[in-house]
């Protein structure tokens, strides 16, 4: 124990002092630091009392936290039933697993590793402060989510684990695995369905089956939802006793694992040599590891069409359509379209407190955050990780056109449907409809231009590096002038107008910016270096 | 057909290449040695426009970034990256569309995947190719424009004993053609036979340039020797 002791200690020390020669890695830590004692402080301000007030509108934020949890599950177990889940890295394996220290102080350090990345990992929660105040939620209840996320990522890994070494090359065992998960939701499931075929809302139905006994059941997230949401409402100890409950199956599953399989190296090791190989494959640009799947590809009409710079297009249309059966339309797109049809069907059955034009304001939002999270790794942006781009005589800008049209292709389809689908449901006003849509398009258009200038400045997409937050700041700070500008013009002009000509004044500025952006990096892409892949992709 | 001058390249303060000089001529194979971050591959990827450097480079008598340049120039990368989800005779299509190659890149294709070997793997993705197969895929894409110079990094790396010969093979064809080809490799006994220009480099510095007609000794012996010599100096 004490080499893996001195192990842990020794690299958290040289992290540290690595700062002094990575002064973008400490702006990071400082800012994220700076940030956090930032919601601590304000957190100390808040009256203990209304800090731990039951929200608002906790019917919907327990909904809505249940779904996280479950997305957390989900994406945890999923492993267990592939490529196994692994709570160690490359070098572990090489160093460790082949040392004299036994298997179990090994695995209660891969834990305890693990616990520390979901624990580092969960400070993202803390930035979702500001819309769950939306519900009424206090900081007290920002700080209780983030508990209840790290107890859900916790017990889910022991668990994937725990099925992984238990199933592993058994096909049956691993069907009944599958079949008991997801019967023990069917309880849940049930009591929806009942309550919306008797006539309830789609809100009401999904609180009645949130405050039933048999979401109870429903394995790691129904135990998680009920206590936190106890907590939540002020029942202290139900709540405590359901976390108790969770941690206790967690602790379970971990001594099932500790005492009973100290042989667990093979099962790890698929899926850490796995893991290993697409970081080292990302590194060297080579990005086939990443789109290996299991799924087979099956090739129906092949061909490349296009001319010059235009074939990047083309080639993204095949490879859209190769990488899913909905084309340029990928899950992501499906995703944001489906959250926004299923939040404007929650905000029809509900009562709507301002003016359905206001209502465009949290969906732009929404929308552009999201295009924010998932447009950072679009195939435009890839493409300038393989040398083909920079080889192929074209002019620069036209490459880089071509390469990014697929990106604004998506955001037009994406942004027609989104806010026609919101239009159709919650009857928005037609021209402010229009005009938020418009700006969702154009926030693609800015962020293509954005990603392009980032490329100048620090010789890497800022979207794909250690820099992340960094990013985040250079994408919204631009945006500063154009939303003053929207606010004013919204002030001055009231109704339906008055936000659509805001919307408007916002487009106009993106899309200023974003011609400024490409106006300055002119020829960039035959003057760069070919950005190579950084941590933390 | 490449004429570097004053080339420095530096990565913070770490310099990668310090003034490079070189040139290879039509109809000249060179080859690029040194042991491992010698700086061979920055030189490399300066020369195809893939860096910013200070300096000059020309390809054919044009300014390496500019447009003329990348039409003449074909490049097989040190790591072969096909694109996952395009078939390998898309990829020669893509590379047939991109460089505007017209009638006739079709045969020429069937050609190279047929000396290559990758008949049989058309239609498979990029995904799906072993290590040796993405380095055959790539090698097919540098020659498929049928370019004025060619530069490999690596391209033996991972190619079985036919793909080898078959490479050899095609590098004497194209010196016999009049084009220009730098080579960086570490099989020096694979280049032996057709040479005509090697540049040694070591610490991110041109240590040595030999012309074979100047030389009565092999590429092996003039490149260990080098060595030799520097740590006997050393000591």
């Amino acid at each position: 124990m004490n080499s893996l002791i001195y192990l842990m200690l020794r690299q958290a020390k040289n992290r540290l002092l690595e700062l002094k020669t990575k002064p973008a890695k400490l702006v990071v830590y400082i800012l994220a630091i700076g940030f956090m004692v930032y919601l601590v402080v304000q957190a100390m301000g808040i009256d203990i009392y209304n800090d731990y007030a039951p929200p608002s509108d906790g019917g919907m934020f327990t909904a809505i936290l249940a779904g996280f949890f479950m997305f957390t599950f989900v994406a945890t177990l999923y492993p267990a039933f592939s490529k196994g889940a692994s709570l160690f890295e490359m070098e572990d394996v090489n160093y460790l697993f082949v040392s004299p220290i036994r298997p179990r102080t090994i695995l209660l350090y891969g834990m305890i590793k693990s616990v520390k990345t979901i624990i580092l990992g969960s400070w993202f929660i803390v930035f979702q402060a500001n819309w769950m105040r939306g519900f009424g939620v206090s900081m007290g209840g920002v700080f209780l989510a983030g508990l209840g996320y790290i107890l859900v990522a916790i017990v889910s890994q022991i668990l994937s684990l725990f099925i992984y070494a238990n199933t592993n090359s058994r096909p049956r065992r691993k069907l009944w695995s599958k079949v008991i998960l997801t019967v023990l939701f069917v309880p849940a499931v049930a009591v929806f369905a009942m309550q919306f075929v008797q006539g309830a809302s789609l809100t009401g139905a999904l609180s009645a089956m949130l405050a039933s006994p048999a979401f109870v059941v429903a394995p790691v997230v129904g135990v998680a939802s009920a206590g936190i949401g106890a907590v939540l409402f002020g029942e202290l100890v139900i709540g405590l006793v359901y976390i108790g409950l969770l941690a206790a199956a967690g602790m379970f599953f971990f001594f099932m694992i500790y005492f009973g399989n100290p042989d667990y190296y093979e099962d790890v090791m698929g899926a850490t040599e796995t893991a290993f190989e697409i970081s080292r494959a990302a590194k060297e640009g080579d990005t086939s590891v990443i789109a290996s799947t299991n799924r087979e590809v099956k090739i129906k009409g092949t061909g490349v069409s296009g001319s010059g710079a235009s074939v990047f297009f083309y080639k993204h249309v095949r490879e859209s359509f190769r990488c899913n059966r909905f084309g340029l339309w990928g899950i992501g797109s499906l995703i944001m379209v489906g959250a926004a049809i299923a939040w404007a069907i929650f905000t029809r059955s509900g009562e709507i407190a301002s003016a359905l034009e206001m209502m465009l304001i949290p969906l732009l939002t929404g929308t552009i955050l999201y295009k924010m999270f998932t447009a950072g790794m679009c195939r435009g942006i890839m493409e300038t990780y393989s040398h083909y781009i920079y080889m192929v005589p074209d002019k620069p800008f036209v490459k880089w056109f071509w390469a990014n049209v697929e990106t604004v292709f998506k955001a037009v389809v994406e942004g027609v449907v989104v806010f026609v689908a919101v239009w159709l449901i919650l009857g928005t006003p037609v021209l402010a409809t229009f005009a938020a849509m418009l700006a969702f398009i154009m926030f693609t258009f800015y962020l293509s231009g954005i990603n392009l200038a980032s490329m100048r400045i620090v010789d890497t997409h800022l979207a794909t590096s250690l820099l992340l937050i960094i990013y985040f700041s250079v994408v919204l700070i631009p945006l500063l002038p154009g939303l003053a500008a929207a606010i004013a013009v919204g002030v001055l002009v009231s109704g339906p107008i008055g936000i659509a000509l805001a919307f408007l004044a916002f487009s106009a500025w993106m899309m200023l910016v974003g011609v400024g952006c490409f106006a300055l990096s002119k020829g960039l892409l035959h003057k760069c270096d070919m950005p190579v892949m950084r941590e933390g992709m | 057909m490449i004429n570097v001058q004053g080339l420095t390249k530096k990565y913070g303060k770490h310099v990668a290449n310090n003034n490079i000089t070189l040139q290879l001529k039509a109809g000249e194979l060179g080859v690029l040695l040194g042991p491992n971050g010698a700086g061979k591959s920055t030189l490399i990827k300066s020369i195809c426009g893939l860096l910013r450097f200070t300096g000059s480079i020309t390809v054919d008598g044009h300014e390496n970034r500019s447009i003329e340049a990348k039409r003449v120039l074909g490049y097989a990368p040190e790591v072969a990256t096909p694109y996952p989800m395009l078939t390998v005779a898309e990829h020669m299509e893509f590379i047939a569309r991109a460089y505007r190659i017209g009638d006739g890149w079709e045969a020429r294709a069937d050609e190279l995947m047929n000396r290559f070997e990758l008949d049989d793997k058309r239609n498979k993705l990029g995904k799906e190719l072993s290590k040796g197969m993405k380095q055959k895929v790539s090698i097919c894409c540098a020659l498929l424009p049928d370019p004025k110079v060619i530069i490999l990094d690596e391209p033996l790396s991972g190619l079985d004993p036919h793909g080898i010969r078959q490479l050899q093979r095609a590098i004497e064809d194209m010196r016999a053609a009049g084009k220009s080809i730098l080579v960086s490799t570490h099989m020096i006994d694979t280049v032996e036979a057709a040479w005509d220009v090697t540049f040694i480099m070591k610490n991110g510095q041109m240590i040595r340039e030999c012309r074979r007609a100047e030389q009565a000794e092999s590429l092996e012996d003039i490149y260990f020797a080098l060595f030799e010599e520097r740590e006997l100096a050393h000591e």
